[in-house]
């Protein structure tokens, strides 16, 4: 069992109908790393997340974490065993206050009792209050002290964004899966949610993320691993990646095909 | 809403059957029976996010198993009635079991089918319910600790006090988790299960909870007016409730009970004809949405601001 990787990613395939979106990925995350995943549109990124995450069944492979094996289980299942993620494009509550957004995600797997909650009683209470603190410590953590009491929806998107990966830290991971985190960022933004993302690591939480913005990517992963059309086609540091002349090819296209 | 807000209310409304007419005290008690019933309503719209034109329904099946238990099997109104309301919790937990799993016009329809199948049998099952005739003659809840509920006024009392209970214990509810996961379920289902929040169990709790307080509403209404017929339960009831919750304001609990004064009251006093009533319902509900969505409530809130923005202005 010391041999198991903290992730293993283990020839996962995923088909729709004649479409062979993931076709055959293997990869493992070491604990403590920020592996990178990239690729061009329409590579099977977001889809290679999806299964890890549980949001879509897989078609082959499976998908293991500390030896255990996680595909097929709920999504919520998987996110209970210390795997959170963020949702391409943001998925918060848009009604809420951001601090009532991170009690929600905090509050979900709490034990207050129905009744005990409905009627204020003392054990409920004490829950309450100590939710309370956990959500100053994320709203620290992601910045977002000073918006506490605004309107999720309202709040520009690099700020929904944010909150966005409050709410899966706030189940306590142990790997979180950032789907896109830069995206619909300025510089300042992405340099400071770069910031963020080295501080969950050296928080003790792995990170798998999936991204564009390669000057992000190259700058704080330890490895990276391209996909291109459903396949991995290369891993490696971020020095190797760059030089990598496959990698290269499917982002520009080889010489043939201009 | 201010802290305020309950306690002036519970005064007023506890002072007004002093200075007003026996008919007036039946106008004010027709006017809270509804409050509850749209109550109920504001619960599953504001909070389960979901339009359900079949709530009437369970109004329906506690006014008709508590005044059946009374009737047939003697029991005393204060036994019968928590025996109704058991039996609309265990029913609208089946429903909703089934029907939750719906969304948008789906929904709408399957509830919108069990409220009228629950009407033609109360319509059809002439031994029990004797038919389109209905039960005649339900008398007041009998006395309890020395508290004779046979006068209007004191009835008024009994439906004021289930109101403002219920409304103090949803008001409660809403901040609790339990309410808090309703709203995060409402908002975004993929990310409320992602959370791990089991969906299904909170919406179906959620109805349960919104079909007591119907069934609330539903007995008092046989010993308030004396009769029950399957023609007070039609889907223009719970368009009714619809449109008080939307008039007073979605998504608070007091919008329902303003919504409920402002469509009970007014009417009934400009005595309007009762057959106009489905037209008035559907011509304020466009008026509302279209130049009021958020209701009176959000009226007012608007107009606070307002002044608040003047006062500061001012300065």
């Amino acid at each position: 069992m010391a041999s198991e990787p903290f992730l293993a990613v283990d020839h996962i395939a995923k088909h729709f109908g004649g479409v062979k979106a993931v076709k055959d990925v293997t990869f493992t995350v070491n604990r403590g790393e920020i592996l990178g995943l990239i690729g061009p549109n329409g590579a099977g990124k977001t889809t290679t997340f999806n299964l890890i995450s549980g949001l879509l069944p897989l078609t082959g492979g499976e998908v293991r974490l500390e030896g255990r094996r996680i595909s097929g289980e709920r999504p919520d299942r998987i996110a209970s065993l210390g795997v959170a993620r963020t949702f391409q494009g943001t998925r918060i509550f848009p009604a809420l206050t951001v601090r009532e957004n991170l009690e929600t995600a905090l509050l979900a797997r709490a034990p207050v009792g129905f009744w005990a909650d409905w009627f204020g009683l003392p054990a409920a209470r004490a829950i309450h209050a100590a939710i309370g603190g956990e959500v100053t410590n994320v709203l620290d953590f992601i910045g977002l002290s000073a918006q506490a009491e605004r309107i999720a929806g309202d709040m520009p998107y690099a700020h929904q964004s944010l909150l966005g990966v409050g709410l899966a830290l706030a189940l306590k991971p142990r790997l979180l899966l950032l789907d896109e985190p830069f995206a619909g960022m300025n510089p300042n933004e992405t340099a400071g949610a770069a910031a963020m993302v080295q501080r969950i690591r050296d928080s003790g939480v792995t990170v798998l993320f999936v991204e564009h913005d390669m000057a992000a990517v190259m700058g704080i992963c330890d490895r990276i691993v391209v996909v291109d059309q459903g396949s991995k086609i290369a891993e490696g540091a971020p020095a190797e990646i760059a030089a990598n002349p496959r990698v290269i090819e499917a982002y520009l296209g080889s010489d043939e095909d201009a | 809403m201010n802290k305020l807000a309950l306690p002036l209310f519970m005064i007023v409304m506890a002072a007004l059957p002093q200075v007003v007419s026996e008919y007036q005290v039946y106008l004010l008690t027709l006017t809270v029976i509804w409050a509850i019933m749209a109550l109920s309503m504001g619960l599953v719209l504001g909070y389960i996010g979901q339009i359900n034109l079949g709530q009437i329904a369970f109004v329906a099946i506690a006014a008709y198993a508590s005044t059946l238990l009374r009737l047939n099997f003697g029991l005393s109104f204060w036994l019968a009635a928590p025996i109704a309301l058991a039996v609309v919790v265990g029913i609208a937990a089946i429903v909703g079991l089934i029907t939750l799993r719906l969304r948008g016009p789906f929904f709408i329809l399957v509830m919108l089918a069990f409220a009228e199948i629950v009407r033609l049998i109360i319509a059809n099952w002439q031994e029990v319910t004797n038919g389109p005739l209905g039960l005649r003659g339900i008398a007041p809840p009998e006395p309890i600790f020395g508290v004779s509920f046979a006068s209007k006024t004191a009835f008024y009392y009994l439906a004021l006090v289930v109101l403002v209970v219920s409304l103090a214990a949803l008001l409660r509810l809403v901040r609790s988790k339990t309410g808090r996961m309703l709203v995060a379920v409402r908002e975004d289902e993929i990310l409320a299960e992602f959370v791990g929040i089991p969906i299904m169990r909170q919406k179906v709790t959620g109805l349960c909870i919104s079909a007591f307080v119907a069934g609330l509403g539903g007995i008092l209404l046989g010993p308030f007016l004396t009769i029950l017929a399957p023609s007070q339960f039609t889907l223009f009831a719970s368009v009714d409730m619809i449109v008080m919750v939307v008039v007073g304001g979605v998504g608070t609990l007091a919008g329902p009970i303003i919504g409920a004064a402002f469509l009970t009251y007014i009417p009934e006093l400009l005595s309007f004809a009762n057959h106009f009533r489905p037209i008035l319902m559907g011509v304020v509900l466009i008026v509302v949405t279209l130049f009021a969505p958020q209701g009176i409530l959000g009226l007012l809130r608007g107009f606070k601001r307002t002044l608040a923005r003047e006062a500061r202005d001012g300065q």
